[in-house]
This record gives C-alpha cells, structure tokens and sequence, in this order.
C-alpha cells in the first residue's frame, strides 16, 4: 500500500509540500461563492475569480444574449449591468433577469392571420397548434430537381413569435433534397407523425434577406425565402 | 391538477381589469402583482390580490400586440415582492373573443417567473392570472398558481367587497345536485334558478358556534341542500341548551350529573335527518385553531355564532386577511326588574374594507383576555378581586365579571334566518343589496333599524394587512393560546 505520507501526490487539492503556505494545521481558503438572483452558487457550480456575464447568467439557465446581467449592492439597489468580464468578490450579489419575457395569446392571433393570408393567395398551409407550434406549407414547388415536383416544408414557429424571430427550415427526412439545397443538415424531429431534418437555412441572419423585423416579417413572408431556397443549382 | 380559490376586493379587480384592458379590444397589456395566500404544510390552500406593481413607461414594448415585459420591470417587481413578504404575481389581458387558456408562449413565461422570483421570494406562490372578454363583452378570467413544485388551477374567483361574487372560471362545471335532492328544491328553483341549486350543492359553509343560532342557521343551511357543512364548537349539550338549540330532541339530553353529547354531534345528527347526503366535517375545536382556520380560509362562507369576543376577532380578522365572506350574528335581551325592554340581534358582514371588529367597537379587550386565560389565570384572578372586594377596592382591574347574555330561541332563530338571507344572497349571487351592518330591537318602534355602511380605519390592521394571508405574520391579531388543547375531529 502507497503511504502517502511520503507520497508526493495530491490530498485533497492541495499538495503536502505546500501545506505551511495554507497556515496552521492546512486550512482551506474558503470556497468563492456569489449570489445570484439571491441563490447562492460556489466554485462547484462553476463560480471563479474572473467571470463573463454569459457564464453568470449560465448559472441560472440563461445567456448574456437571453438576459441582463447586474451588479447589485444592496437589498433595494437596481445595480448596474455587467457587460464585460468582471472580477468576482466574496459573496457578490448579481441579478440575471431576462431581457423580455413574452406572454399573451396574439402570437396565436397573428398566425392565424398570416395562414389566413396565405391561405387566400392559394397556398396550402397546415397550422400545429403543438406545443411546439409549427406550420407545413404544403407542395411547394421544387425546381431543378429530376423526379421531385413539389415538397412539403416544416416551419417551427419558436416561443415568443413574432418577436422571437423564423429560422431554419425543415424538410421530410426521407427527402432527396437535403443535402442539395442551401444549408447543413442537422437534427430532426418528429411532426404530424412524420420525421422531419432540420437544415441550416438563415434568411433574416445573414442568408440574404433583411434582419427579422417582426413588423416586416412572418410565416407568409417566410414562404418567399423558402421558394427561394428551394431552387436547387 | 390541484385546486383552489382567488379572492380580491372589488376596488382591486375593477382597477386590475382597467389596467389589463388598457389596449382593449385587440392589443395586449399586463400588470405585476402583489399578491396573499394561505397554506397548510406543503398544500396551498387559498390566494388573494393585495396590489399591482404598476407598470411605468418602457415597461412593456407597446410595439408588439402581445405582452413583453422589460428587464427593468420584472426586477423591479421582483426587489418590491423581497422586500413586503407578499407572493409575486402577472396579470394580462387575451384579446377580446379569444378564450383566456394559457398559450404556449403563456406558459414558458409561467415557468420563468415561477423559477425566477423563487430566489427573491422563498417559500411564497407565484400567481398568474388571464383576463379577457367574449365577443359580447362578459368579463372571463383564469388562473394559476406555482408552490413547492406544484402547479394549481383556480377554479373559482370571488370578488369582495360591496357585493360577494363568486365568478367559476371558464371552463368549470357545478356539480348539480343529485335527482332526490333537486327534486326537494322545486319552489326554490322556480324564484332561483338551476345555477343557483348547483352553487349551493357544490357550497361549503363553515358554521362556528352550534348554540341558538349557530343550530337555526346550521338547520336552514341542510334545508337550502348546502353540499358540505363544517361545525365548529367545544361545548356539550345541556339541559338549559333545550330552549334554543334546532335538533336539541329529548333523547339527546343529558341526565342529571351527566355530560351531554358535544353540540356538533347533536348539529350533524340534525343535518343528517334533513338531508343524509349532506358532507359533515365536525371539530371539537375553535377557529383559532390552525387546522379549523384553514378549513375556514378554504370555505365560500363562514357563519359565525358566538358571542365570545376572541370568536369576533378571529372571525375578522378571516375576512380582511383572507377575504373570506364573513358573517357574524350577535344577540341580546335587555331586561328591567323582570321586564323583558329590548330584544336587539346585530348582523355583520365582515370584508375587505368594510372594517374590523375592532373598526365597529365590538371587541372588549378585557372579556376578550379573559377568554383566552388559563383555567389557573381565571381562578387567580377571580380571588383576587374578591379580595379587592373585601378591601373595599374595585374588583375591575383583576377580574371582570363576564356577562350572562339572557337570551330566547324566538330571538336566536330570527337573527340566524336573518343571517341565513345574506348567506344565500352570497351562495347564489342571485341578490344584492346586502347589509354590511344591521341591528333591530324587534321591542322598539320602527325596530329601532340601524344599518351603517363601516370603513375600516386608515390606521388599523385591517388595513395595513389586507389580503395580506399568511404573509406579515406578525401582523397577526390573535391567535390559540397554547394551553388549548387540540382540536378533536368527530
């Protein structure tokens, strides 16, 4: 048996031959702990010295890009955010709130609007109430493609639509085209009893239209960017 | 899905939907509030709105149709709830013509806030409410609510205050009565409708006190098919009870040297005779005992028919901490050298804004302390004054001598029927106009009638604390002395 008495190895994080720098009888420095939305979270949780607002806001199951991050100072203070790395103290209080949170039954009105429309000018469209909500267009036209017409395509519709804004497109995971159109195949999911694979098709995120503005854009604009997309060259 | 009631006061709800409805008809818009609950260990029994946290400007995106709450509000709100002790809470509006079920986008906001205030607001609920309008403009609402890990559905919410209204959320059936039962109702139904049947079959009143009224309204409550019955009382019958109790036959009564049955025995045994399908919960027990007080938070209506001072107390003190409809029955004979010169009976409607006992003067704070002694106090005290006697001293400041209320069935059963008008005036919401006090001397002319419309004192606990439910504890006016021994279930 190893005796580590005259090991040089680790105990407990701390090597033996350092033991007289951790003072009388080896003590441990206190863990780094911090507050956040009044929970506390130690360096376990992954609490350090130096942290990033996404790695705080991390902590709590939110981004810096989903959330704000501040630095508050007292039981009624506001703070201030944090937007840059920032050096973590002994029992600092942070607050992560979401930036918006999204609530009421428009986002249901408005879709229903927008497949209205779209319904009117003759495309076929099928609404899933889920959740989650998502929307088939049905028989879109396919263009360069020996042997395949027209296909459906899936729209997921994310929570807090129309703000939240359309992304990807979705295509039956027996599809010829995937692979051939604009985008990465990805993961899929199940909808209407199908299987669908996602691919990474970004109109309003630099694939070439206009940034989401959802007082421009919707599931009846969105079909314009699928047509698009699926002329296959 | 476990369930439970909202109360609000009448002012609060009217400014609620106002706010909700700011951009009404087709536009969303919402609040933060302020809200009161009550629980038992784990379960969460009841919930009131206390206030809103007013939205400020670029508080909400009035870009978008729906509702987007900013940052800065919701961490607002979140530093106002840390700091009162009250449970947080979202109300907003559907637009008109849309059902007020929570959407998809509803329901990811729920499990944010209820995840996000847990932090700032430990061991307290979180509230969410919907309101919004049919077609034709009737006002609809529903509710959730998030505590220890569960989620909970109001089934039912009732605005108090001037009027009692009990408005079923969408979606909730009554239960109506059995056959045999509606059957037995059939003049009743022809002046109040089936809806009111099924509100009084799926009802349950808390009855406290089985003497001369609380028996007569107990009795008038089995008649009216009230479904469930909760007796609250530790006396046993006497022989002297005979004059006044409903269900008081001779076969119950004790022999001489004998204890008789407890009165909520002899209050069932009654209930049971009219209508066996009646549910009777019956305690050897008062309301300031925890496990009775949340049977009472959770009932539609509570009677109260003592005379005790701590009994009016603790029965306010329900109705302007929880909301709870509250009414309470007092009365008296005023007698001169062995003539009878006033028969007075006094009821009191109890609610949010509408003043405490204390409010009205009705509690003595001496009998009151005297009431709630130990049986060693009470003895202690009594000789002392005595001995005060003796010296030729006042006996007051040791011990005042509690009064016998003299008494008479004629007068206990009126006073309960009077009582029993309001109750189903609360039970149906098929009436209005309902008393908050009033007093007759049925010996005076005119019957001497006073009805007076309370306010609760700007300075007074049912103030400072309404709604406020379990939260502000040491708000709390009164509560069981700890030499009560515990409440017995019968």
């Amino acid at each position: 048996m190893e005796n580590n008495n005259t090991s040089k190895g680790k105990e407990n994080g701390h090597e033996h031959g350092n033991e007289g720098q951790h003072g009388h009888g080896g003590e441990h420095p206190p863990k780094l702990f911090i507050f956040v939305n009044r929970l506390k979270f130690d360096e376990s949780k992954g609490v350090k010295a130096i942290m990033t607002p996404d790695e705080i806001a991390r902590l709590v199951g939110q981004t810096a890009e989903t959330a704000i991050v501040r630095e508050i100072h007292g039981q009624s203070d506001q703070g201030t955010e944090v937007t840059g790395p920032i050096e973590i103290k002994q029992a600092a209080q942070f607050t992560v709130t979401r930036r918006t949170v999204v609530g009421g039954y428009a986002s249901s009105a408005r879709i229903e609007a927008e497949i209205a429309s779209l319904r009117e000018g003759g495309q076929e469209v099928e609404y899933l109430p889920g959740p989650p909500q998502a929307v088939i267009y049905r028989a879109l036209e396919v263009r360069n493609q020996p042997g395949l017409k027209q296909t459906d395509v899936l729209l997921m519709i994310p929570p807090g639509y129309p703000a939240a804004m359309l992304d990807h497109a979705w295509l039956p995971a027996e599809s010829v085209l995937l692979g051939r159109v604009k985008g990465a195949v990805q993961g899929e999911v199940n909808m209407d009893g199908r299987l669908w694979r996602q691919v990474s098709y970004h109109p309003h995120a630099g694939g070439g239209n206009a940034p989401w503005d959802p007082n421009r854009f919707g599931i009846h604009t969105y079909l314009g960017d699928i047509i698009s997309w699926l002329e296959v060259r | 899905m476990n369930t439970l009631k909202l109360r609000i006061a009448e002012e609060m709800m009217s400014k609620m939907r106002t706010l909700a409805e700011a951009r009404y008809p087709e536009q969303e818009w919402a609040t933060y509030l302020e809200c009161g609950w009550h629980s038992s260990g784990d379960r969460l029994s009841a919930l009131t709105v206390v206030g809103l946290v007013e939205p400020r400007v670029g508080d909400l995106n009035v870009e978008v149709e729906h509702v987007e709450l900013q940052e800065t509000y919701t961490l607002r709100t979140a530093m106002t709830v840390e700091k009162s002790g009250l449970a947080p809470g979202v109300v907003h509006s559907h637009p008109k013509g849309f059902r007020v079920t929570p959407s998809p986008i509803d329901d990811d906001m729920d499990r944010y806030h209820a995840q996000y205030f847990a932090g700032f607001a430990p061991g307290r609920p979180y509230v969410s409410l919907i309101l919004g309008r049919t077609c034709e403009g009737v006002p609809l609402i529903s509710g959730r609510a998030h505590f220890q890990d569960r989620w909970y559905e109001i089934d039912e919410v009732v605005i108090v205050g001037s009027e009692v209204l009990r408005n079923p959320v969408e979606g909730r059936k009554l239960p109506a009565p059995p056959p045999s039962i509606a059957a037995r109702m059939e003049r009743f139904l022809s002046g109040f409708g089936a809806q009111s049947a099924a509100r009084l079959w799926g009802s349950t009143v808390m009855v406290v006190g089985c003497g001369g009224t609380g028996s007569a309204a107990l009795h008038s409550l089995a008649r009216s098919n009230v479904g469930r019955i909760i007796l609250v009382d530790t006396d046993r019958l006497e022989n002297s009870n005979a004059e006044r109790i409903h269900g008081a036959f001779e076969n119950f009564l004790p022999a001489p040297g004998k204890a008789g049955p407890p009165k909520v025995e002899v209050a069932r045994k009654l209930i049971h005779a009219i209508n066996s399908k009646i549910e009777v919960i019956a305690f050897e027990g008062n309301l300031l005992h925890d496990e009775i007080r949340t049977l009472a938070i959770e009932s539609d209506l509570v009677l109260g028919c003592t005379d005790s001072h701590h009994g009016r107390v603790a029965a306010s003190e329900l109705a302007f901490r929880y909301f709870v409809p509250v009414l309470q029955v007092n009365v008296t004979m005023e007698t001169k050298q062995d003539r009878v010169t006033g028969q007075v009976l006094q009821l009191n409607r109890y609610g949010p804004g509408l003043g405490c006992a204390y409010c009205r003067s009705q509690v003595n704070a001496v009998l009151l302390s005297q009431e709630l002694m130990t049986p060693e106090e009470r003895d202690n005290r009594k000789n002392a004054a005595e001995q005060a006697v003796l010296r030729g001293e006042k006996p007051d400041p040791y011990w005042t001598r509690e009064p016998i209320i003299p008494t008479v069935g004629s007068l206990t059963t009126l006073a309960a029927e009077l009582m029993m008008n309001s109750t189903l005036g609360i039970l149906t919401g098929r009436y209005s106009g309902l008393a908050q006090f009033l007093e007759l001397d049925l010996l005076a002319v005119d019957l001497g009638v006073i009805s007076v419309p309370f306010r609760s004192k700007p300075d007074c606990s049912c103030t400072s604390f309404a709604g406020h439910g379990d939260a502000s504890e040491a708000g709390r006016l009164i509560s069981a002395p700890g030499h009560w021994s515990t409440p017995k279930k019968r």
